[in-house]
């Protein structure tokens, strides 16, 4: 199972460039082997990096050997002759394929209280449907096992399974809650005001969130720490995507701007131009490669997001509402009530679409692959509908990682696994891979940055521990004699006992002060003279 | 029992000593007459002596034992008179043995030998003619001893002073001297001569005089010893040369461990010590031959010795072996042209002897032409120009202002063209023969030339140079004359091919020449319609259009063929955007066509220049058709927009039609194509000051991460007022350097921005330097580049990769290395 993992995952670490020397394995397996004939004086330097280099390719070779355990391929819908493969209908398909996927391909009417937004587990297992109208459910599809059904009564704007199906984040009128399996709410995360739209970092245990206020705010699910707000200054955010590559947070604007973030920085790594209306979707495909996005200008556009170009662009006949890139690459376009699903139409521009479905009548909301499945589920205004789409999931998968057939005890594990791999917000950059590279700023630079991270950190530290531990000093009441008898006296007024009860009070302040430098261990400015005779001292 | 014999000792040794001194004065008494000073310091001498041995002898063993001896003698003396004999047995019998024991081990134990028998003495009072026989034979013995090993002695004495143990041999010998010799006499052999009766006596004594006989035959002179320090260093050396070697033994063994990437102990074999496929081959042959040699041995009945010395022998010669091809592989590796220039040198030399140790002596005269053609190259080769690197150097560095280099400068040119000059000469040789001596009189008159007067003067120096340099190009010129006719000749004679390969040719527009060059080059083109490529073919065309033979269709056909055929006519006009203007004979054209066979790059250029002339073209059309100039968008190209009431023969190829849009068949427009149109491209332009405003963040962007000037002038200062106050001049501006907008990573992406401020809070995550064992910043970084942990590789590879370097398996005894072939 892990041989399956390894494959995938260094196929998600696969650094841009590739090499001559190591293309024998492929690009899904061959890492970035630049400067191959580098000369090394030191002797036993090079003795070592040819040994490294000779390791490393031992275990891409491996790796790839690895291969022939994957036992389920993925397929694809052929044509014959003069058939077209977006013309076969989902009856059609069902007919085709065996009872148990055809019965995964379903739709459920809810006409009461949609439009639904939906979301998978990341093992494809449970479903989890919120109704615009405040109408949220969590289930097992496939056994038609129902975890919770409640409704909140109040707009929900989003739904978001957290790190398994054991809880799940509500984007609701004004705050988002966390409920867990059975419908209990657990937490109000009061600080998320107006959220429209959410992202689970699974790695990070970070839920992102961003609303019409235009702030992009990071909760630490495990800790329940709030690890950042960052403002984006650019008005409403329309759409929001996470790559999962590097856990980049790519937000939609209304300007046609489509905005990079990492919560390390207070700005936007990067803004790319994409459309000239509002950025209405967005999806990141699973290496990292390419970008979709869609405008309100009626353009959907592929970026590659290594190089920050547009790849090429096409024209949906109205404004796109939802996007996702499934596992294996298909790109799923929705459009008024039309759900087009598009195979490789991100490295080359296709001219017909590989699947096609209507769903007359009602609008489409949010489409989303199921993982793991050949599934694409929509939430639409009267309700879910779960599309039957060849080879869009992919057939092999870590048990390891995430395991559809998981049990109680697997689960378990898994979390606590998790937990202890959890990823520091700090480590999501745009190159995951700069962990342990040398610095390339100057030294001074460098230490000055050191100094300011360590100072933020001891200081938020000090802070909590003072507030949590520090008792609170209680100081004796500063009010006196002296002082209640001045705040009496009209102010305007200034006669000879006012003008002592000043002096007087003056002193005392100076003893203060002194006593307590004193004890301070600070020094003290000593008088010469006593009280009696200090008046002629001067 | 030593211990105890230890303790005992304190006390009666001074009992002891005492009848020492008494014994020693009564042999005085019987046999000399020494006077009372000598006794007293002779006594005083040996307490002395004594308390020194009372002091070492917590700390030797070996005294203990002698000490043990003197303690029994002296503690028997007084109250057992029963034991008298057996002890006087005892003790003539260790008499007996001592002395040869204490000359080959310890001084002690010739210092017992010597001082048992003393206290003998006492104790045997009637036998004393006996004992005095028994003591002189010890002494005898030890004078012996003194002579043959002298070496040792010294050395043991050396030992025992550093341990800082009081020595017993000289002083004991001087005593003894005393104790047999008048104080004022020395003793010599001869009075011990006269004493000595037994046959042991006379025996040492004649190896005695042999003895010196021999030191006097040999040397009078003896050498002065070296300073302490200075012999100790040479031992030290001669010490580490031995040791040296011995440690070397180790070496490979060592270096191997050392290179050795995992270490796993019990190590499988001795010293670890992997050999490579070729040794093991040979190892194995040895060792089959061993045993077969064994066999052969045991048959004809071999020592073991002679078999193991045959082995060894053979183990010797596979290390040989193995040496010896380690230091082929490093030789070959070795990429230094010097050293194989070197080495080939070498090789020439070890081959010449080689020959000549064969007999065969070359031919005298045939090495002397070898040697004058060597020579006769490397004058050629030598440049004595300025293309040296020091004549280089000092032009760049502005050296020749200086005299003394520019006069140097001056003297290796001249020798450069003196040089030439030689050669010249030497090929006019064949013609003239008395033209041999021409280069020397020149040279002697360079000689005579040398700047010396007027003629050292810069300006007399340069109109003299400027002279020379019109005359020589005078001789060029007129020996170009002569020899280009030759090679026109020739070249006429030649194929047609070699003109072409001749260089780059000029066809400038129209003259006679161009014409000429092309009547010439018509004439060839046969030849070069075979040549291989299309350069060749090219250039064909080229040749024939410029002599304006073919018609202008065929020049079309051609040039449709030289042409890449990316390049499709779309309109009538642009068909072939040239062939109007391609007119027979006309130069200009032409011209530019031959610039495009020469370089192929500028082919391409002109290409796009066309494709662009003829996009701009069709915009403009477009535009004019649309009768919408403002419109960016290229409407023909973005919009394919079928009328929904004529989609009903579009069949089932729709998209192959709808070449960009995301439409399909089944999705059908509801309203009218031009409404649908004119509403896309509203749509388009909805937000266009969207562009602008992200053109102007962009550039605010740059601003701020580029580099950076603060005024920090303190406001007020310097400010004066008042007639005739200047402003101030200096501003005081503090710079903050920042990314250069041309460095910036979306320097070349229009619509991105990409943010260059580094994330601050990854400090932490990056390494400031380089980490040791790596040179540079990609190594260290290569290194770090594959995952290791078993999510991203297979079981066996993160074994391998987390495998430590030594693995002890647990209660194993990792025992120190072993000497490699040690017998």
């Amino acid at each position: 199972m892990s041989a399956v993992k390894s494959s995938e995952h260094l196929r998600l670490a696969e650094a841009g460039t590739t090499n001559a020397g190591t293309d024998v394995f492929g690009p899904m397996y061959s890492r970035s082997m630049t400067n191959k004939n580098v000369r090394v004086k030191d002797r036993k330097l090079r003795a070592n990096i040819k040994r490294t280099d000779q390791k490393y390719k031992d275990a891409i070779r491996a790796a790839k050997s690895t291969e022939f355990l994957l036992q389920e391929d993925a397929g694809f819908l052929e044509a014959e002759g003069m058939e077209k493969t977006y013309k076969f209908s989902q009856a059609e398909l069902k007919k085709h394929v065996d009872v148990t996927t055809a019965s995964k391909g379903f739709e459920l009417k809810l006409e009461h209280f949609g439009p639904y937004e939906i979301d998978y587990t990341r093992n494809g297992r449970k479903l989890l449907l919120g109704g615009r109208k405040g109408h949220v459910a969590a289930f097992d599809f496939r056994e038609g096992t129902l975890d919770t059904e409640l409704h909140v009564n109040e707009t929900i704007r989003d739904v978001k399974y957290l790190h398994n199906d054991q809880y799940f984040a509500v984007a609701q009128k004004k705050y988002v809650y966390i409920y867990d399996k059975s419908g209990t709410e657990i937490h109000c995360l009061k600080k998320h005001i107006e959220v429209t739209n959410m992202e689970f970092l699974p790695y990070h245990f970070l839920l992102a969130t961003v609303g019409n206020a235009g702030w992009l705010k990071y909760q630490d699910v495990s800790t329940g720490d709030q690890v950042c707000e960052l403002r984006t200054k650019m008005g409403p955010t329309t759409s929001l995507a996470q790559n999962q590559y590097n856990a980049i947070i790519h937000l939609g604007h209304t300007n046609g701007t489509v905005s990079l973030w990492a919560p390390s920085t207070s700005t936007p790594l990067v803004r790319i131009l994409s459309h000239k209306g509002p950025v209405r979707a967005i999806s990141v495909d699973r290496g990292g490669h390419y970008m979709a996005t869609s405008g309100a200008d009626g353009q959907l556009k592929i970026w590659d997001v290594r190089m920050y170009k547009e790849v090429h662009a096409y024209y949906t006949p109205t404004p796109s509402t939802a996007l996702d890139i499934s596992d294996r690459g298909l790109l799923a376009v929705s459009w008024g009530p039309h759900v087009t699903i598009w195979k490789d139409a991100l490295r080359t521009k296709q001219k017909s679409p590989y699947m096609t479905h209507l769903n007359p009548g009602a609008t489409v909301n949010d489409v989303r692959f199921c993982p793991f499945d050949d599934l694409l589920g929509f939430g639409h205004d009267e309700g879910f509908t779960s599309l039957i789409v060849p080879g869009a999931g992919e057939p092999n998968f870590d048990a390891l990682e995430v395991n559809p057939y998981e049990t109680l005890q697997q689960r378990r594990e898994g979390e606590v696994h998790s937990l202890l791999n959890k990823l520091k917000p700090e480590m999501i950059a745009l190159d995951p891979t700069f962990i342990g590279n040398v610095d390339p700023r100057a030294p001074e630079e460098r230490r000055q940055a050191l100094v300011l991270e360590t100072t933020d950190e001891t200081d938020k530290k000090i802070g909590k521990a003072d507030a949590k531990l520090q008792p609170k000093a209680k100081m004796r009441g500063k009010n006196s004699a002296l002082r209640k008898y001045l705040r009496k006296k009209s102010k305007n007024v200034i006669d000879e006992r006012k003008l002592r009860v000043e002096v007087a009070l003056e002193r005392e302040k100076k003893m203060r002060q002194d006593n307590l430098k004193r004890r301070k261990g600070l020094p003290v400015e000593e008088r010469k003279l006593g009280p009696a005779l200090a008046r002629f001292g001067k | 029992m030593a211990k105890l014999g230890k303790l005992k000792a304190k006390q009666p040794d001074i009992a002891a000593k005492k009848k020492l001194e008494e014994a020693l004065r009564q042999v005085d008494d019987d046999e000399m007459s020494p006077s009372d000073s000598d006794d007293s310091f002779l006594a005083g001498d040996h307490d002395k002596d004594g308390g020194d041995e009372s002091d070492g002898e917590g700390s030797a063993a070996l005294d203990d034992v002698d000490q043990f001896g003197i303690l029994k003698s002296a503690g028997n003396s007084p109250d057992g008179t029963d034991d008298d004999g057996d002890v006087a047995d005892h003790d003539s019998e260790s008499a007996d043995e001592t002395p040869s024991f204490s000359g080959t081990s310890d001084i002690d134990g010739s210092a017992q030998g010597i001082t048992t028998p003393l206290s003998d003495i006492e104790s045997d009072s009637p036998s004393l003619e006996e004992n005095d026989d028994n003591a002189i034979r010890s002494l005898q013995k030890a004078i012996d001893d003194a002579s043959r090993k002298p070496e040792e002695q010294t050395i043991k004495i050396k030992k025992r002073k550093k341990l800082g143990l009081p020595t017993h041999f000289t002083p004991t010998v001087d005593e003894d001297d005393g104790t047999f010799v008048p104080a004022k006499k020395k003793v010599t052999l001869d009075d011990i001569r006269a004493h000595t009766t037994s046959s042991f006596g006379t025996r040492s004594l004649a190896r005695l005089d042999e003895l010196e006989k021999r030191s006097k035959g040999k040397s009078e002179v003896v050498k002065s010893r070296l300073g302490r320090r200075l012999e100790a260093r040479i031992d030290r050396a001669a010490a580490y040369e031995i040791a040296k070697a011995e440690v070397g033994k180790w070496e490979d063994t060592v270096k191997k461990n050392r290179e050795a990437e995992h270490l796993e102990f019990p190590l499988q074999h001795s010293g670890g010590v992997e050999t490579s496929d070729i040794t093991n081959s040979v190892d194995a042959d040895a060792e089959a031959y061993g045993e077969k040699l064994v066999y052969v041995l045991e048959d004809r009945e071999f020592s073991l010795d002679e078999v193991l010395a045959r082995r060894n022998e053979l183990r010797r010669m596979r290390e040989l072996m193995f040496r010896e091809e380690m230091r082929a592989k490093r030789v070959k590796k070795i990429k230094s042209k010097t050293y194989r220039k070197i080495h080939k040198r070498e090789k020439e030399r070890a081959q010449e002897i080689a020959a000549q140790l064969d007999g065969e002596p070359e031919g005298e005269d045939e090495e002397d032409y070898d040697r004058l053609v060597k020579r006769a190259r490397e004058r050629m080769e030598l440049r004595h120009k300025n293309t040296s690197k020091w004549a280089r150097d000092v032009k760049r560095m502005n050296l020749h202002k200086d005299r003394g280099t520019r006069e140097e400068l001056e003297e290796m040119l001249r020798r450069g063209e003196d040089l030439t000059r030689k050669i010249e000469g030497d090929d006019e040789i064949s013609d003239g023969d008395d033209d041999d001596a021409l280069p020397s009189v020149l040279d002697g008159e360079e000689e005579a030339e040398k700047p010396n007067g007027i003629m050292a003067m810069k300006f007399m120096k340069e109109a003299e140079e400027r002279l020379r340099k019109q005359t020589k190009e005078a001789f060029e010129e007129l020996r170009r004359m002569e020899g280009g006719h030759d090679e026109m000749e020739e070249q006429v004679t030649d194929s047609a091919v070699k003109i072409i390969n001749e260089g780059r040719r000029q066809y400038a527009p129209g003259g006679q020449e161009a014409k000429e060059a092309a009547g010439d080059a018509v004439e060839e083109s046969n030849e070069a319609d075979f040549a291989p490529g299309p350069l060749g073919r090219k250039m064909a065309t080229i040749v024939v259009e410029n002599g304006g033979i073919l018609s202008a269709t065929s020049i079309r056909q051609k040039s449709n063929r030289t042409e890449s055929k990316k390049v499709e006519p779309k309109s009538a006009e642009a068909s072939n955007p040239w062939i109007q203007d391609v007119e027979p004979g006309s130069v200009t054209k032409v011209h530019s066509v031959l610039s495009l066979s020469k370089d192929s790059t500028r082919d391409a250029k002109a290409e796009a220049r066309l494709k662009r002339a003829r996009k701009n073209a069709e915009k403009a059309a477009n535009a004019v058709a649309n009768g919408d100039a403002d419109v960016k968008i290229n409407v023909n190209q973005i919009l394919q927009v079928r009328d929904v009431h004529d989609d009903g023969d579009t069949g089932a190829d729709g998209f192959a039609d709808s070449q960009l849009t995301m439409v399909y068949k089944g999705a059908r427009r509801a309203k009218p194509a031009e409404f649908q149109q004119r509403e896309l491209v509203k749509r388009a332009f909805a937000g266009d000051d969207v562009v602008r405003e992200f053109e102007a963040e962009k550039k605010r962007t740059i601003e701020d991460e580029g580099d950076k000037e603060i005024d920090v002038t303190l406001p007020g200062w310097g400010s004066w007022t008042g007639k005739g106050v200047r402003k101030p001049q200096k501003k005081f501006v503090q710079k903050i350097e920042g990314i250069v907008p041309k460095n910036r990573k979306d320097s070349k992406l229009k619509n991105v921005i990409i943010n260059e401020k580094a994330a601050k809070k990854s400090a932490k995550y990056t390494a400031g330097t380089v980490p040791f064992p790596y040179e540079t910043r990609e190594q260290y970084e290569r290194s770090l580049r594959m995952p290791i942990g078993k999510q991203w590789a297979t079981q066996t590879t993160v074994q391998r990769l987390t495998k430590p370097k030594v693995i002890v398996k647990p209660g194993a005894v990792v025992e120190p290395l072993s000497a490699p072939f040690a017998t």
